[in-house]
């Protein structure tokens, strides 16, 4: 009868060729790190975004935006302090506008909502990250719409209340989408979080493969443009075994 | 676009082989209760004592949970979405179903984005829907009203986007925020540097 080393010695065995067949698999999938067809690449490991995220924030924009009325898509920010002065906010929004041209930029509104308030307002205006990077900023303090109002009272109350965990991010949420609503006329609200980069061919992609695809059809409700089921990285399988070991425990 | 997807069907032979392997792996390393009824010079072999048989009874577990932790990945692909696993995603904008973790990023026409500012309002004024923001973020709340409305909702692959952040707004109930991804160098080299 097999005995239980080569019983061990098989369960390895079958475990390890299932996994190197997976990767056999996927050797033609674009999306994997696995694919050998070529194709664009992106960052592998934490070392390489890094690079990447210095090369984003070094290639920030000079000078004010002109103004512009004409905004098709508006970006809405929310963004709150974090400690240490840990800034993801700038590397954010270069890494938006750093590839567009400027007839791009001039359909882009983006608008920031500062949550730690006025005084974070004013530093975002002195550091001309408004003006340069976004083209407006609001807060709370600023009661610029009967619903940041509104939200102010229930950041104090219904969403803040101890224990709530999401209650804090539906508040940034709405604020966000508030913030382009009232402010612009943009045909279309996109609202992201302050700690994402963003792919240097993400205009042209959200114009030619997203939108002009779904033209005027009315039923979409929304369309997610990053989610976690792809883990935090372009390329999942990047942390495919952190993802196991973080499952399994 | 032409790769060939793993399916889930070719996991399960080689479940079931792995499976029967771990089974035979354990059976065969699981100590046989002592007998201090039976006679011990009457065996060709020596007689396990208690001791004895509670030191092998623990290896056996050690064993046991080692050998079912290697089984991790196979149920980690069998369960995962990402592009490794067993349903790897379709590339392109597609349908989204179902409800799965989580979105920082989303876009919305400008009625869209009407409708989910009054709907979110109407919830958390308590009107109609009942939720705790305990177990429930803005993106669930917001795939239960697409599926209650009949709204389609579309997910892009691979994102447009990339999460940098690793230290969270999030602050936990100790007073301090908390890391949120495998990503620990850039918020650790960012902390260094601002102090």
């Amino acid at each position: 009868m097999l005995g239980p080393w080569r019983a061990l010695a098989a369960y390895v065995a079958v475990l390890g060729s299932y996994l190197l067949s997976l990767a056999y698999a996927h050797r033609a999938n674009p999306l994997s790190s696995f694919d050998r067809s070529g194709g664009f690449r992106y960052p592998l490991s934490d070392g390489l975004r890094n690079r990447t995220l210095e090369a984003v924030s070094a290639g920030q924009p000079e000078g004010r935006l002109p103004s512009s009325s004409s905004a098709k898509i508006c970006i809405g920010v929310p963004t709150r302090a974090r400690s240490g002065n840990i800034d993801y906010l700038s590397a954010a929004l270069t890494s938006l506008v750093a590839e567009l041209s400027p007839a791009q930029r001039s359909e882009l509104h983006i608008a920031l909502y500062l949550i730690d308030g006025q005084s974070a307002l004013d530093q975002a205006e002195s550091s001309g990250l408004i003006g340069r990077l976004a083209d407006s900023g609001a807060t709370a303090d600023s009661r610029t719409t009967a619903l940041t109002s509104w939200l102010a009272e229930q950041q104090a109350g219904r969403l803040s209340q101890s224990r709530s965990r999401h209650g804090p991010f539906i508040h940034d949420f709405l604020a966000g989408l508030d913030q382009c609503l009232e402010h612009t006329a943009a045909d279309h609200i996109l609202w992201m979080e302050d700690d994402l980069i963003a792919r240097p061919d993400w205009y042209q992609i959200l114009q030619t493969e997203i939108l002009s695809r779904l033209g005027d059809d009315s039923t979409w409700l929304f369309i997610m443009l990053f989610s976690s089921e792809t883990f935090m990285y372009w390329a999942s399988e990047d942390a495919w075994l952190c993802t196991f070991i973080h499952a399994t425990l | 676009m032409t790769f060939a997807p793993v399916t889930a069907h070719m996991l399960y032979p080689l479940l079931a082989l792995s499976l029967a392997s771990l089974g035979v792996f354990v059976y065969r390393t699981l100590p046989k209760r002592p007998d201090s009824s039976a006679d011990s010079s009457a065996k060709s072999v020596p007689s396990l004592t208690p001791a004895t048989h509670r030191r092998m009874l623990t290896q056996h577990v050690v064993y046991t949970v080692a050998a079912a932790l290697l089984l991790a990945p196979f149920v980690g692909l069998h369960l995962s979405r990402g592009k490794l696993a067993l349903y790897p995603l379709e590339p392109g904008l597609t349908l989204k179903t179902g409800r799965e973790c989580c979105m920082q990023s989303v876009i919305f026409s400008r009625d869209s984005a009407r409708q989910v500012l009054a709907e979110f309002v109407d919830i958390i004024d308590g009107v109609g829907r009942s939720v705790d923001y305990n177990v429930k973020g803005q993106d669930a709340i917001l795939f239960d009203l697409g599926a209650a409305g009949s709204r389609r909702g579309y997910k892009y692959t691979p994102s447009l986007f990339q999460h940098v952040g690793d230290m969270s707004t999030y602050v936990q109930s100790s007073g301090k925020p908390r890391l949120r991804s495998w990503n620990f160098e850039l918020g650790l080299r960012e902390a260094a540097r601002a102090s």
